[in-house]
């Protein structure tokens, strides 16, 4: 009988609810709202199936709130009217009613969401963000996330209507709380610690990962949402059901209520404390600083296997002390998500201790003393993990960015999804602000159960599964990717997309290869094979090994440290495309001054705010913020903003002039008159340098977030003009000359090429 | 007309004391801010600007609606467009009594704010009559509270979210709500308080308009709560 009057309770209140014009307004608006996020998306260009899901997510999820206020209150309001006694002349307990009510709420809610987020879907396709067959594939994610968001928000709106019961009452209360959050009084940093805030923006899904490094956070976040409103309804009906007694429901009745409210507190706490544990693994660990450039490899050999998301790696590194005191340990970088399984030094048991994201190997009565040598033998297993520091980026509501303690992603292995580079820290090493390269090294990485793998290395395993590269000696760039990737072929050489990338991301790709073509020209290079290019899964920059040219992603989100969308993307995100091309490929032919791994951070974002005047004329102010970052609350061993400024002085002459017939002339002699503002002591402080930097910075040629930014411009600038009249006198093979001078004289691994070398050498050649 | 006013005031004193309970609530917030002139600054505009109008436009959208005894009221001798307007008056005067109180508050704790207090107090008493006169021509335009409810929802929730996107973009500039919030200093502001003074009393036209289909009034459904 009550599961019948349950049934007819749910009915009929869904019915009555769909009767109200009232009603349609809210699929109306949510319909309209999701399209509009599609449409804004779409302008950029740039956007990825995946940067649509996360705005629908973040503006569908912040934007029903009060609309869905309305409704819920409406409905629980007016169970204390007149009109509304029938409901208690019921035989259904009061909670049955509620929970009824509640059901045909939920049911009218899911369809609205749902028809919103088909015409989401409907028009991704109309602006070609997303192709039709792909329609179902685009709407899993965001259909699941929504649906579960918007249940957590029926629940808690319902809770608070059935406490306060005045429509006008509730409203309040929820407007005042929304207020209250989305500016940033309460919660200001969205951040993971604030899993209110942390739906509303940070999420980060990858185009070629999908989900990806979010899957846990995920998972445990929205099972948190979820315990918690229901926790939170039950709670409010036996408040109700004491409080309507005047209706004959007697209170024997709560011990029906009991069960369910204590299954409901269990299932909260244990979904808090999953949640916590992936929070906590997402939280950077302390740094640990007392072995920073301390140990040289001299010997490096690696044995690694990849299997369906899984990592296993043997190493062999002999290391020579190359700091001036004793050690009775040895420091080395590894992935916080890799265990040591098995540890020797010099062929004796050692222990291997996690310390951060770093183990420390540990031996009895053991020391060496400077320029001594030792052999450490590690077995490690597991599943790198990728810190959300190092893709996402804690936002704060009152427009103070924190500091951020980001490193460029290297490492990332899931069930689909691989990227492996030399520098990453899925394969031990000492923590060294140097290029991870040894006299002699060898690395075997075998890979198996990915749908397409591609790797620098050669293939060593005469086509049979599982697929093996193998890097020898030196080792000037490892990439190894793979992941559902779909394959085109063009002129320029294939090319491996994501299945729902960024509709730019083909033709990021081409110009990606022509540039790389053009580059081994010059150098007189002989690539073994055309050239490849291949998307990248959370990267952030250009990656090359071999024939492999890797481009990140997604321009957009890849370089979200500029915030200011207004800027002309394709240009800028090529540009930098460039730029980055020139340094990977430079870095390894000639030794450059490194600036030291640090752990002051840097400000996470440089905020570029233009405004217009009446007149059209454009005013742009650039402010840099920071502070702590919740992410990194004690810091980390960074790598430093500008490693080399006069690497990237060379990266930027020569990433232009790979582009030149792209920008035109005009572009270039218009570049060359800002870094000459940038570079004169008589412009120094004033609006003229002011907008040379701004314009450099909106064309990506400046470094992002410099902790100094003023002066190390002007230092860049200083390196750039002579090299770019270098450039005009004597074209590109007048660098080029200058450039095998200084390999010859300073090769990689040899002695630095300094900034008053390359004077000498401009006034030598 | 005095009369009128009084029983409106009897009418809205349960309403009141919410709208002074939000003034406490906010107080506190201002209190852990005091040290800093725009953060305090930022809570005064936030409470005058963003709060108060919807907890105001949420009153004002049954003005009519949600009077128990509307069928009186339309036979009554007393011409209706007087009764919206002393409703209106009442409860602007509320907002601007308990606005008052609490940029009063936030000087007492800080003399030093960056935006100066005509502006605050002028800017968020414009939004105020804007949202207001809007939730109740919307309401009556719509014969439902909850309609009008949502649509005051909807608009209000995206001048929120997107208040960033506004920015860069003069046109919607001139009509945004929160404009005090996001460009205090902007040379439109005095352009786009006039503007919404207008829309308000383009609301009100609507809001009297609306109540001249007295069935419409009467059969809407609505709450049955005290106003």
């Amino acid at each position: 009988m009550k599961t019948s009057s349950f049934k007819t309770l749910f009915i009929t209140e869904f019915r009555l609810l769909i009767r109200k014009t009232s009603f349609w307004l809210y699929p109306t608006l949510m319909l309209l709202m999701s399209v509009l996020v599609v449409s804004t998306e779409a302008s950029s260009r740039s956007a990825s199936a995946f940067d649509v899901t996360v705005s629908l997510i973040s503006n569908l999820a912040a934007f029903q709130v009060l609309p869905l206020a309305w409704i819920a209150v409406s409905t629980f309001a007016k169970n204390s009217e007149i009109s509304r006694d029938w409901l208690w002349t019921s035989p259904t307990d009061s909670h049955f009613i509620v929970l009824s009510q509640l059901s045909g709420l939920f049911l009218a809610v899911t369809l609205s969401s749902i028809t919103a987020l088909l015409a989401a879907a409907i028009s991704s396709v109309a602006y070609g963000i997303i192709e039709a067959q792909q329609i179902l594939t685009f709407l899993t994610i965001p259909a699941s996330i929504i649906l579960f968001i918007g249940c957590f928000e029926l629940l808690v709106i319902t809770s608070i209507s059935l406490v306060f019961r005045k429509s006008v009452t509730v409203f309040i209360v929820i407007a005042l709380l929304y207020t209250l959050i989305i500016s940033g009084v309460i919660l200001p940093y969205t951040t993971l610690t604030n899993p209110i805030n942390y739906t509303l923006s940070g999420l980060r899904f990858d185009s070629v990962a999908t989900i990806g490094a979010e899957r846990p956070l995920i998972r445990s976040l929205l099972w948190l949402y979820m315990s918690c409103g229901i926790t939170l309804v039950i709670l409010a009906i036996c408040l109700v059901s004491w409080r309507d007694l005047r209706h004959g429901w007697h209170r024997r009745h709560t011990r029906h209520i009991y069960l369910p409210l204590v299954v409901a507190l269990a299932s909260s706490t244990a979904a808090a404390f999953v949640y916590r544990g992936a929070v906590a693994q997402q939280t950077v660990p302390p740094p640990v600083t007392d072995q920073i450039d301390t140990w040289h490899v001299l010997q490096a050999d690696h044995q690694g296997l990849i299997d369906n998301g899984a990592l296993a790696v043997d190493s062999r590194l002999t290391v020579r002390n190359a700091s001036a005191s004793p050690r009775d340990s040895i420091v080395l970088r590894l992935n916080p998500g890799l265990d040591v399984t098995a540890v020797l030094v010099d062929d004796q048991p050692a222990q291997a201790l996690r310390d951060g994201e770093t183990v420390r190997i540990v031996q009895t009565d053991w020391r060496i003393d400077p320029n001594g040598q030792a052999v450490v033998r590690l077995s490690y297993r597991g599943l790198p993990l990728l810190l959300r520091e190092d893709y996402s980026r804690a936002n704060s509501r009152i427009r103070e960015e924190p500091i951020m303690f980001a490193r460029p992603v290297r490492t990332y292995i899931d069930a689909t999804t691989v990227l492996l580079q030399r520098d990453g820290d899925w394969r031990a090493w000492p923590q060294t602000s140097a290029p991870y390269s040894a006299r002699s090294q060898q690395i075997e990485l075998d890979i198996r159960g990915y749908r397409i793998a591609l790797g620098s290395g050669s293939r060593a395993d005469n086509n049979q599964q599982p697929t093996r590269y193998l890097w020898q000696n030196s080792i000037p760039q490892l990439l190894l990717v793979a992941g559902d990737y779909t394959l085109h072929q063009s002129e320029q050489g294939d090319v491996y997309l994501p299945r729902m990338g960024s509709p730019r991301d083909y033709e990021r790709a081409l110009s990606a290869l022509r540039m790389r073509q053009r580059l081994a020209g010059w150098l007189d290079e002989a690539p073994t094979a055309p050239y490849q290019a291949v998307m990248l899964p959370y990267a952030q920059q250009v990656a090359l090994g071999g024939v492999l040219v890797g481009v990140p992603a997604n321009a957009r989100v890849a370089f979200s440290a500029v915030q200011d969308d207004t800027y002309a993307e394709a240009q800028w995100a090529t540009g930098m495309l460039g730029v980055e091309m020139v340094r990977e490929v430079l870095q390894e032919r000639v030794a450059w001054t490194v600036q030291p791994l640090h752990t002051q951070g840097q400000p996470r974002s440089l905020s570029i705010a233009c405004t217009y005047n009446a007149a059209g004329e454009e005013t742009c102010v650039r402010e840099v913020y920071g502070g702590n970052t919740p992410q990194a609350p004690y810091g980390r061993v960074v790598e430093p903003a500008l490693p080399s400024p006069l690497l990237h002085a060379w990266s930027v002459v020569l990433g232009r002039q790979l582009l030149r017939d792209e920008l035109g002339r005009a572009t270039l002699i218009e570049e060359q008159r800002f870094w000459q503002a940038l570079a004169s002591p008589q412009a120094a402080g004033t609006n003229a340098e002011l907008d040379a930097r701004l314009m450099l910075h909106k064309r990506g040629l400046l470094p992002q977030n410099l902790p100094d930014q003023v002066s190390d411009s002007r230092r860049i600038a200083a390196l750039v003009v002579p090299l770019e009249q270098r450039c005009r006198e004597q074209g590109i093979p007048g660098l080029m000359k200058l450039l095998h001078e200084a390999g010859q004289q300073h090769p990689a691994g040899g002695t630095p090429f300094t900034e008053i070398g390359f004077r000498q050498l401009m006034q030598r050649l | 007309m005095w009369p009128i006013y009084q029983a409106n005031i009897r009418m809205y004193r349960r309403n009141l004391w919410v709208l002074f309970a939000t003034a406490a609530v906010w107080l506190v917030p201002m209190v852990l801010v005091r040290r800093s002139e725009q953060q305090l600054t930022q809570l005064l505009i936030v409470y005058g600007e963003v709060v108060l109008p919807a907890v105001l436009a949420s009153m004002s959208l049954g003005l009519v609606l949600n009077d128990p005894y509307r069928e009186v009221l339309v036979t009554a001798p007393l011409q209706i467009r007087h009764l919206i307007i002393s409703r209106f008056v009442v409860l602007l005067c509320a907002g601007a009594l308990t606005l008052a109180g609490v940029i009063g508050a936030g000087y007492a704790l800080q003399q030093y704010l960056t935006v100066s207090i005509d502006q605050i107090f002028i800017g968020s008493i414009i939004t105020i009559a804007a949202f207001s006169c809007l939730g109740s021509g919307l309401a009556l335009g719509l014969a439902g509270v909850t309609g009008g409810g949502i649509c005051i929802a909807a608009l209000w929730t995206c001048a929120l979210l997107f208040r960033e996107t506004v920015l860069q973009a003069p046109g919607l500039l001139l009509f945004y709500p929160f404009m005090t919030l996001q460009a205090p200093n902007s040379p439109l502001w005095p352009i786009n308080r006039g503007i919404l003074i207008a829309i308000s009393i383009i609301a009100v036209f609507v809001s009297v308009r609306s109540t001249e289909n007295e069935e419409r009034i009467i059969t809407s459904e609505a709450n049955h709560e005290e106003i």
